[in-house]
């Protein structure tokens, strides 16, 4: 099974949050990479290979609209997956368009999100 | 938009001035037309006399008989021999220079067929002279022009014909009356009229405020919901992870040291909550709109705790500068709440493409004033802009954000607590906003007002405050 083998970078800016999805995702038998920022994101990319992103939409400094663009740019094969609030419902739908693999609403289930994250390593061209 | 001045307190003045203006043209028109009448009666009644000095004249074969008879027929008249246009001989009372010169021009228009004409100095007055001129034919017609003119007061002439000095007075007082009491009907009926449009206007403009502040709170509520969902997500995981943990076989220290870590997060981000919604809160609260003594250093500080999740979302740095000891001000909380919650708001808008940005909000006190200023270091405004901002329905922001109500309600709010707002900008650096409200006057100023104008005169505090604004200028 590609679970096993899957790497998943979290971004978020709540230190807190990482923390906790890191956990779970982790006794869930992922191996998880977390950042606060996108330009840090950025700069794992380069070193570590990852099969998914999680990306929240609301970050200070460069939001998850940016990042988006600039993995896909950088890194067109991973995925990303967005996390938002009701509120940014029109940008995840946007962040779509831009090659996202789909969004989850926050607060949101982590059964939801392995799904989420297995439809992608699933979907993902393999080389 | 002016929310509270109240225009019609001259109003009736106005209204009748208006009334007096119209009515000037119809009174002198009406002067014109009399004096014409007059005019026209007065030559009409002149024209026996013309024909009576003809007749008396006519025959007379030389100048001193052409006189006597005159003087027969008109004895209390002045007689006035002219030849070629001036004066040869002139008899009765003295000749004042418009009527000798009336008289020669009179004279001159004789000649061919006529034999005789008649005039009237100044008319239409009460002592107009009436003239009549009567051509000599007794020697050389064609070479020399030669005339007697008579001229004597037209009242002397007919007696009957008087000025009526006393019925005019009594006319045009009934008439100025008449004028003066239509002018203050009008203006009476103007008057009301426009207060209940006042009425109206109120109305709708408490509306319109009404609707802007829950719109601000409304865009603030939504940018809180927003900011909840952070901690709820994080102590929902938190849950799943109690959850994870209790289907694992893990021993009983190690179950409790990490159940006991998920739990204080949780707890950590539920505080995180109640401050949120507690912020909240206290705004939505309608606040007094009635003026009393507000701290407007509190109001800055609880607008800046509302708006600091934004604010850090958006990268910008917000810093509050109260100053100490900082006297009350006398106005409404609600306003003053809303009026920085607005400024606030367009502050965070228009830093919105910007990396880093700075808001700051302090306050100051200067005479019997009281301020607080907020000031953004956003792209700031051209001239062109800066002028227009406070009107209503004018605004920058793209169709569909913003009502361009927000200001305009701003300034009205700032002029209702007799207070005013203002605004510096320089393109490229930032703008500043400050409001400025009165002074709450307490029984302790009257005891140490001189202590408090030393303070003014003396740079201290507020100086420093000041200097920031400088920076942005």
């Amino acid at each position: 099974m590609t679970t096993e083998s899957m790497t998943v970078l979290l971004v978020d800016d709540e230190p807190d949050f990482l923390s906790v999805v890191a956990r779970r995702l982790e006794r869930r038998e992922m191996k998880v990479h977390s950042v606060g920022s996108g330009e840090e994101a950025l700069a794992l990319l380069e070193t570590h290979p990852v099969d998914a992103v999680v990306l929240d939409v609301k970050m200070p400094g460069m939001d998850g609209i940016e990042t988006l663009k600039r993995i896909k740019a950088a890194h067109p094969e991973v995925e990303v997956i967005m996390l938002t609030g009701h509120a940014d419902l029109e940008v995840a739908i946007s962040g779509m368009a831009l090659g996202a693999f789909d969004y989850l609403l926050k607060p949101a289930d982590i059964d939801e999100l392995m799904f989420k994250l297995r439809d992608a390593s699933r979907t993902r061209p393999r080389v | 938009m002016t929310l509270t001045q109240n225009p019609h307190d001259s109003f009736r003045w106005l209204a009748a001035r208006v009334v007096l203006l119209s009515a000037t043209p119809v009174v002198l028109l009406a002067l014109v037309v009399a004096s014409l009448l007059f005019s026209a009666y007065g030559n009409d009644a002149q024209r026996p006399f013309g024909a009576l000095a003809h007749a008396a004249i006519r025959q007379s074969e030389s100048v001193p008989e052409a006189m006597r008879n005159a003087r027969s027929v008109f004895p209390a008249a002045t007689l006035i021999y002219i030849e070629n246009g001036a004066i040869v001989q002139s008899d009765g009372e003295v000749i004042e220079a418009p009527v000798a010169e009336e008289a020669t021009q009179l004279a001159a228009s004789l000649g061919g067929t006529k034999e005789w004409e008649i005039k009237t100095v100044t008319p239409p007055f009460p002592g107009s002279i009436a003239m009549a001129a009567v051509a000599l034919h007794f020697a050389a017609p064609e070479t020399l022009t030669r005339a007697v003119v008579v001229a004597t007061p037209l009242g002397h002439l007919f007696p009957q014909m008087e000025f009526a000095w006393g019925m005019t007075l009594i006319v045009s007082g009934v008439l100025a009356m008449l004028l003066a009491y239509n002018s203050l009907v009008f203006s009476g009926y103007v008057q009301q009229k426009l207060s209940s449009e006042e009425l109206r206007r109120r109305a709708l403009e408490r509306r319109m405020v009404e609707a802007n502040r829950l719109s601000s709170l409304g865009t603030l509520a939504a940018g809180i919901a927003h900011e909840i969902n952070n901690p709820v997500s994080i102590m929902t995981q938190e849950a799943g992870w109690i959850e994870d943990l209790t289907e694992d076989d893990l021993p009983r220290e190690e179950l409790a040291e990490k159940v006991r870590a998920s739990a204080q997060t949780i707890r950590t981000q539920g505080a995180r909550c109640r401050d949120i919604t507690h912020n909240l809160l206290r705004l939505s609260r309608q606040g007094a709109v009635e003026a009393a003594p507000v701290d407007l250093n509190s109001i800055a500080e609880e607008v800046a705790a509302l708006s600091r999740h934004r604010s850090t979302r958006q990268g910008v740095t917000l810093t509050v500068r109260p100053q100490p000891g900082l006297s009350m001000a006398f106005a409404a909380q609600a306003h003053v709440q809303q009026i920085l919650m607005n400024l606030v708001g367009n502050a965070l808008d228009a830093m919105q493409e910007q990396e880093r940005g700075m808001l700051s909000l302090f306050t100051w006190e200067e005479a019997d004033h009281v301020c607080v200023a907020v000031a953004d270091t956003g792209p700031g405004m051209s001239e062109s802009v800066r002028s227009r901002i406070f009107e209503p329905f004018f605004t920058t922001k793209p169709p569909g954000k913003g009502t361009g109500l927000g200001l305009a309600i701003c300034y009205g709010l700032a002029r209702r607590n007799k207070g005013s707002l203002t605004v510096r900008s320089t393109e490229g650096e930032g703008t500043i906003f400050v409001l400025t409200l009165p002074r709450m006057e307490t029984d302790e100023d009257m005891l140490t007002e001189q202590d408090t104008e030393d303070e003014i005169n003396a740079p201290a505090e507020p100086e420093q405050n000041r200097r920031h604004e400088g920076d942005l200028t």
